[in-house]
């Protein structure tokens, strides 16, 4: 996918939430260098959500959508639990599925995404929220 | 109740993605389902029916399947392998326990593939988390499901009291009788899933060993031809493939939050998916010719099966007829969508409706119940279970006994 994907209408662009239209606008999709030092000088991939005040999950996840290399061939897999909550507030694409069977959807997705196009490369999050464990994948 | 409608009466529409006609690498032709299903000339075979699920599989452009092993469906599943290394299939592994195998499947339908599996008793029941989880996020995957019995005690018998759990996933469940109806169900039940305005996972069902590992005459598609591939584009859901804006899907996240709006979007999609279900019974008729086959349903005694029960059924029939007692068949194809107003119509005159099965609890018999008025003519049974034989004397002289007739073995 390229950034040119998510250009909002010209005819609809005043109606748009304005957090969208700070994204098309201000978002570091296809950034070759973009990295954490992108944050507070460009919009994040996150939204406001509603993790509890303090949890150090919050900061993890906006570090980590701001250091993902390629955002916009980026498909986050989780599984239920606290940032369950997240993953409607973020403009990456994203599966939630079941407790424990993230890394099997991955799985999944990765193979049925690489017969569809076999050099093109794409990364895999898959996220394991409660032991903070997650996996990156590349084809 | 939908109106009867001929299969060339409402054609479905193709997938766009390939041209009908245009071949595939194995040579096949992809092409129209009406011609594949009603048109293209038959050829008789003689095959078990783990060998009719490998050849249903090779003609159903299937992308991905994933395998696990557990009796019944093994052999299915490693023959769908060697179709993979003949290069009908673009990926095939097996996966790490029925539970990931089925999670899988849920990542490569989101990504857009066309999937299919097979499972049975525990390993159905090991997964069972996924299904609910499939229909709710509108994944089309197949699973057949060749029944065997839940343990414990251990049994690797047919029983299909695995079905009563599947009821109430949101899945399609349709039970094949013969291995004819397992070859037409699974190739028919992909153009029904995937349809947009149904797009729900479907349960292919069969009686384990009694049709798996029985040899049938079953008449096949040549092998020259194939499906029209999935289109995902045409998903009522967006295909995780990158394809697609990274919107943000929802304004509000669905789950912890005590509101209304968390509560009635849950209730809502739930409902939508009940009626997914029902919008298919416009494919589904054209497709299996009605989702009930009747015979002589003017009879004043019915049995109503589904499964092999219909062909045990069937030969009690036979067996009561040569004593002047006359009684007609119900053979229910489809339990999701459940043929409800079918059954209500051709039951309407009946005064004793046995309903006879291969399982403890009696769930067909407890879902005709549910739905005619009168219920106390449905008696429930008889039943076996644990893998046992359903002997036709046994319906027989249940039927008999339930008349007030002395109940001797027939037919000696």
């Amino acid at each position: 996918m390229s950034k040119e994907k998510i250009h909002i209408c010209e005819d609809l662009y005043d109606i748009m939430p304005p957090e969208y239209q700070d994204m098309v606008e201000n978002a570091t999709y296809g950034k070759e260098d973009r990295g954490w030092k992108d944050i507070g000088s460009s919009k994040e991939l996150i939204e406001p959500h509603s993790l509890c005040a303090g949890c150090p999950e919050a900061v993890t996840f906006r570090y980590i959508l701001a250091s993902l290399p390629n955002p916009e061939d980026t498909v986050m897999v989780g599984s239920t639990g606290c940032t369950s909550l997240v993953f409607p507030h973020v403009a990456i694409q994203n599966i939630h599925s079941l407790f424990g069977n993230q890394n099997a959807v991955a799985t999944g997705l990765k193979r049925a995404l690489r017969r569809g196009s076999p050099t093109r490369k794409r990364m895999w999050l898959s996220w394991r929220v409660t032991a903070l464990r997650w996996t990156l994948a590349w084809t | 109740m939908n109106k009867p409608v001929t299969p060339r009466a409402r054609k479905i529409i193709r997938s766009t993605n390939v041209n009908i006609g245009q071949k595939n690498k194995k040579d096949q032709t992809f092409t129209d389902p009406h011609d594949f299903f009603f048109e293209v000339e038959r050829k008789k075979s003689f095959l078990t029916g783990s060998e009719v699920i490998r050849e249903a599989i090779r003609l159903a452009s299937v992308d991905i399947s994933v395998a696990y092993p557990i009796t019944p469906q093994s052999e299915a599943a490693a023959l769908i392998g060697e179709l993979f290394a003949d290069g009908y299939l673009k990926d095939y592994f097996r996966g790490e326990s029925e539970f990931a195998v089925m999670g899988q499947c849920a990542g490569a339908s989101f990504g857009g593939a066309r999937v299919f599996t097979t499972t049975a008793g525990p390993g159905t029941m090991r997964a069972f988390e996924n299904f609910p989880m499939w229909a709710g996020a509108r994944l089309p995957i197949q699973v057949c499901v060749t029944c065997r019995g839940i343990n414990s005690p251990l049994s690797i018998q047919p029983d299909t009291l695995e079905i009563y759990f599947l009821l109430e996933t949101g899945m399609l469940i349709w039970h094949a009788e013969t291995a004819q109806d397992l070859y037409d169900y699974i190739l028919k039940g992909f153009i029904v899933a995937e349809e947009p305005d149904v797009h729900l996972p479907i349960a292919i069902c069969c009686d384990g060993f009694f049709v798996t590992h029985t040899k049938d005459t079953v008449e096949l598609i040549p092998e020259n031809a194939c499906l029209p591939p999935y289109d995902p584009y045409r998903s009522p859901v967006p295909c995780m493939d990158m394809e697609n804006p990274p919107v943000r899907m929802m304004r509000d996240s669905f789950v912890m939050k005590s509101n209304y709006i968390h509560y009635a979007t849950h209730a809502s999609w739930q409902q939508e998916i009940r009626a997914a279900i029902q919008r298919s019974r416009k494919h589904t008729i054209p497709m299996l010719g009605g989702l009930i086959d009747t015979e002589n349903t003017d009879r004043e005694i019915l049995i109503v099966a589904s499964g092999t029960a219909v062909s045990q059924g069937r030969e009690a029939i036979r067996l009561l007829d040569a004593e002047g007692i006359k009684v007609g068949l119900v053979k229910v194809k489809t339990l999701r969508p459940f043929p409800t107003q079918e059954i209500r119509e051709v039951t309407a005159d009946a005064k004793h409706i046995f309903v006879p099965e291969f399982n403890m609890s009696g769930w067909l018999g407890r879902e005709v119940k549910s739905i005619i008025p009168d219920n106390d003519r449905v008696i429930l049974g008889p039943h076996v279970a644990g893998g046992m034989t359903l002997p036709s004397e046994v319906i027989a002289e249940e039927i008999k006994r339930h008349l007030g007739m002395e109940a001797t073995v027939v037919g000696r």
